[in-house]
């Protein structure tokens, strides 16, 4: 009987092993080890636990199930990189300035049309194994869900800029791979850049702004999914099922003894 | 037919045996390799039943032995399957 074995022995009920330990060890020598064998053993020890333990030991059994379960599939995601890039849009006068928010907004509402992304995907080749299964749009809508744009902290200004004028962005992008994470997040912002430029040249208003794009990259960072979501998902669905099984369990015993 | 309290109760009918000795003798008559935990809970199960019960033994290997209730389990379980089987061939036969 090797170490796993003997562990596994020690799952079960200690009324049980009182009685069935040393005949069960002794068949145990006799048997050839293997993963079946020890699976079997484990699914044994579980069954016999069920029998014997009381409602309360059933949900708080498969709540610890569950617990690992949800840590084992945290564990099993694959690693995600998060690329961010800062952009400080600049109005040449200060009027210009106050309008520069709406003018970033209506431009980061074209970044995320279907054209420009496609065109980004295909250029940078992204997101192969998705297209060999989904359609672009399916794919373009999981690209959205991985960018992010929104108002950046204030950073240095640009020589001879002036505070009212300047209006920081941050444009972060996740993926599967950090190289790819920053290479798709400086084209985010290059794009984001020439579409607010764009957007002064047409706007009439703001003809005369310029914008000046500073991307100051971070690098691309690893994310992990939240662990006390997956731990708490996990512990959830194996409460539920304990309650489930608990229950069932008492209404088969109430249907014996009736 | 892989019921293991069934297939126990079917290798004791033939004799006193010890937990591996049964293992040997169910994939002998039919084909089935029960796994040690699998074993052990019906033995649990049949002699909470009282349709089994040990064999006082020198060894740390203990033998069952079938009692006179758990021959007339046996025989009610055999009889029913008996008569599924019947049905299922005489069907057979005429389909």
């Amino acid at each position: 009987m090797n170490w796993l074995t003997r562990g596994l022995v020690r799952l079960y009920p200690r009324v049980w092993r009182a009685r069935y330990e040393a005949e069960f060890a002794a068949l145990l020598e006799e048997v050839k080890p293997g993963w079946g064998t020890t699976w079997d053993i484990l699914r044994g020890g579980l069954a016999l636990q069920m029998r014997t333990a009381n409602f309360g030991m059933i949900v708080a059994g498969l709540g610890l199930a569950g617990l690992a379960a949800g840590l084992g599939v945290w564990r099993a995601m694959p690693a995600q990189f998060v690329s961010q890039v800062t952009l400080q849009l600049q109005a040449a006068e200060a009027g210009d300035g106050k309008a520069m928010p709406e003018r970033a907004n209506r431009a980061a509402q074209y970044l995320f049309r279907n054209k420009q992304l496609s065109a980004i995907v295909k250029e940078d080749n992204i997101y192969p194994a998705e297209l060999a299964r989904k359609p672009m749009e399916d794919v373009l809508a999981e690209m959205r869900d991985s960018i992010t744009i929104r108002p950046g902290r204030a950073v240095a200004l640009p020589a001879g800029a002036k505070p009212f004028s300047v209006w920081p962005i941050d444009v972060s992008f996740r993926y599967r791979d950090p190289e790819v994470a920053e290479r798709v997040a400086q084209d985010l912002a290059l794009r984001l850049d020439f579409l607010c430029y764009l957007e002064g040249e047409t706007g009439g208003r703001f003809s005369g702004s310029r914008v000046i794009a500073d991307t100051a990259l971070s690098g691309a960072r690893e994310v992990r999914a939240n662990i006390w979501l997956y731990g708490a998902m996990g512990v959830t669905v194996g409460v539920m099922a304990g309650v489930g099984v608990g229950w069932w369990r008492g209404r088969s015993r109430a249907q014996l003894v009736g | 037919m892989s019921d293991p309290t069934l297939l126990v109760l079917a290798s004791l009918a033939g004799g006193d045996k010890h937990g591996y000795a049964m293992m040997e003798d169910i994939e002998q008559f039919a084909g089935v390799r029960l796994g040690p935990g699998t074993l052990y809970g019906a033995i649990t199960r049949l002699e909470e039943q009282k349709w089994i019960r040990p064999v006082a033994s020198e060894d740390r290997r203990r033998p069952y032995r079938i009692t006179p209730e758990g021959r007339v389990h046996l025989a009610e379980m055999l009889a029913r399957m008996g008569a599924v089987v019947k049905t299922g061939l005489r069907r057979l036969k005429h389909a």
